[in-house]
């Protein structure tokens, strides 16, 4: 007896029988044609149209590129064109359902399509652009190399990025590992998912201190900065760790003898125990800060990957290698040791070219990143800030970093308490102020 | 062909070319200059071979639609060495425009290579490939601020009669 589910599904298939989960999400227009041929819901005349027009199309592409100067062009370039027109002309076949598409690729010209298509991927690319503004706005001021770089070289994308000729390139450098990556997409899609988990990570790292994601950034290790890790994976791992503990979960700490409790409490367990705890202790954070469904969906096909990492680090009696207790800070780390100045003409470059960039938080990252001397950033605040500006510039500080201009401030005036000075500069009477002004 | 163009048929991309070529002996026939449909389909058999020896790909009629129009009333070139001569025409073609590193339009270099084989190669297909292009090309890739002016060839003459003599 043939199941009734069975039969709806074969009238299904029959309906429709390519399963646009199986095809190729990078080269789908290839993918998509390849199929359709091979399920013969297209014609030879019609399959024979199409192929024509794209080799017109290519050939039209490849006047446009070199000008109308050269009809004939190196096959990689040829390549390149060519996958560029299938890349957008898939982008705008994904955006409609499977039924439409094959009534477009049936009665469609293929040169309409590419340009629906180009339409399509400026679409996706001005949404992507608005994430990455919204990331490079809310962005943490964490001191980790990859994770600022990659915010501000994804902004190269949007510059560099030639829609007609390299639509399914990523011009740019992307360095900073997200938990989850659709690898299989290409150009402004993929830019696009990327940006779209970076935020929803970025979001759920915003509902903790920043200086609570420094120390366990220590905690993981004393290079951490340079290192290409995700920070999103190590907070939520300590935020679970912190609710099974019954500690605060912005604490983030989760110290060593905790740990061994909390060792001996799970390997008693077996896989689906542990996943149900760590999906109870995930439900306790969501409910603490009212996640979002989008974050909430991300971590749910996160925690099978926890739960396996879990039961590994029980296995090996290395749980305190992935719920982290924060490092033990030495004298030395607290000590602040000045570094080299610039050149007065390097100083005086990088002064126009801090000038030159609008967004606060840019001049910032470029600072940090650049500026290693006390005196050099004294004179750059002075120079390139204003106003309301050195409030913005002081919050995205840390509280050390605070802590040395405050005491370059006092040694200068010759006091011992700043209270008894009055500031000479704005930016020192808005840093004395900074307390009051939060 | 690169396995990007395998959802292509390479004969489609060949249609065009058959069509032009056919079309231009309707003014070659001028100058008594003829191609037969075998000498058609064997150019364009030859066309597809030195496109993929030198790594490249063509769309439309091409360039052998020009360098047929451009040589049809050159002096050294006859109907008994015509078709010969345009395969041969057409492989230094494709050669020296990735030697010019693309910086050369089609027109530019069928111009210049209808000026050589004119008048200092006098009909020498070697001469024109081994010497005149080479360094004509040479002195694009080192960016030589000034190619050499069509009238200018003579430089290319010396040193190649130099090089010759040292021989």
């Amino acid at each position: 007896m043939i199941h009734p589910t069975t039969t709806f599904m074969k009238q299904l298939d029959k309906l429709n029988p390519i399963n646009d989960m199986l095809l190729d999400q990078g080269y789908y227009f290839q993918s998509l044609f390849q199929e359709v041929c091979a399920s013969k819901l297209l014609t030879d005349s019609q399959i024979e149209r199409i192929q024509l027009e794209i080799i017109d199309l290519l050939g039209k592409e490849v006047e446009r590129y070199t000008n109308g100067e050269s009809s004939s062009i190196p096959v990689e370039k040829a390549q390149v064109l060519l996958q560029s027109i299938t890349y957008s002309i898939g982008v705008y076949l994904k955006s409609i359902e499977m039924s439409e598409k094959i009534d477009m690729l049936k009665q469609e010209k293929i040169s309409v399509l590419f340009y629906k298509g180009m339409d399509t991927v400026a679409a996706v690319k001005n949404r992507a652009k608005l994430l990455l503004d919204n990331l490079a706005k809310n962005r943490l001021m964490v001191n980790n190399i990859a994770y600022q770089d990659t915010i501000a070289g994804l902004s190269e994308f949007f510059s560099a990025y030639n829609i007609e000729f390299e639509s399914h390139e990523m011009p740019g450098s992307i360095d900073y590992p997200l938990l989850e990556t659709n690898t299989t997409l290409l150009g402004v899609e993929y830019i696009f998912d990327y940006l779209r988990c970076f935020s929803i990570e970025n979001e759920f790292l915003n509902h903790f201190s920043l200086q609570a994601i420094h120390d366990l950034l220590m905690g993981y290790h004393k290079e951490a900065e340079h290192m290409l890790i995700n920070l999103f994976e190590l907070v939520l791992t300590n935020a679970i760790g912190c609710d099974l503990l019954g500690l605060k979960i912005t604490e983030l700490n989760i110290p060593t003898k905790d740990c061994s409790w909390l060792q001996s409490n799970l390997e008693v367990l077996n896989a689906d125990e542990i996943k149900k705890k760590l999906e109870e202790a995930f439900d306790n954070i969501r409910a603490e800060f009212n996640l979002e469904t989008d974050i909430i969906t991300y971590v749910k096909v996160a925690i099978p990957q926890l739960v396996s990492r879990v039961c590994h680090n029980l296995k090996t009696n290395t749980l305190h290698e992935l719920f982290l207790s924060f490092a033990v800070k030495s004298q030395e780390e607290e000590s602040f040791e000045d570094g080299i100045p610039m050149e007065d003409e390097t100083l005086r470059d990088f002064i126009e070219e801090l000038r030159e960039i609008g967004v606060i938080s840019d001049k910032v990252a470029r600072i940090q990143e650049k500026v290693r001397s006390l005196n050099d950033f004294i004179e750059l605040l002075e120079e390139c800030f204003y106003g309301r500006e050195y409030e913005l510039v002081f919050k995205m500080l840390s509280e050390t970093e605070r802590a040395i201009l405050k005491n370059k401030i006092r040694e200068e005036a010759g006091v011992e308490e700043l209270a008894d000075y009055i500031p000479e500069k704005e930016w020192q009477k808005i840093l004395l102020e900074y307390k009051t002004v939060l | 062909m690169s396995e990007q163009f395998m959802f292509l048929p390479v004969a489609l991309l060949n249609q065009h070319v058959l069509t032009e070529i056919r079309k231009c002996n309707d003014f070659t026939i001028n100058h008594g200059l003829q191609l037969s449909e075998t000498d058609i389909h064997d150019l364009v058999e030859h066309r597809k071979e030195a496109l993929e020896r030198n790594g490249r790909i063509e769309f439309g009629g091409g360039v052998i639609q020009k360098i047929i129009m451009e040589f049809a009333d050159s002096p050294y070139i006859y109907q008994d060495i015509y078709m010969e001569t345009l395969t041969e025409l057409q492989e230094c073609f494709y050669y020296f425009k990735n030697e010019s590193l693309e910086e050369m339009s089609d027109d530019e270099l069928i111009h210049i290579m209808k000026k050589y084989f004119d008048d200092v190669c006098q009909g020498s297909l070697e001469f024109l490939n081994s010497s005149m292009l080479e360094n004509y090309c040479r002195d694009i890739r080192y960016g030589a601020n000034e190619y050499r002016d069509l009238n200018g060839y003579e430089d290319n003459y010396v040193d190649f009669l130099d090089w010759d003599n040292e021989e």
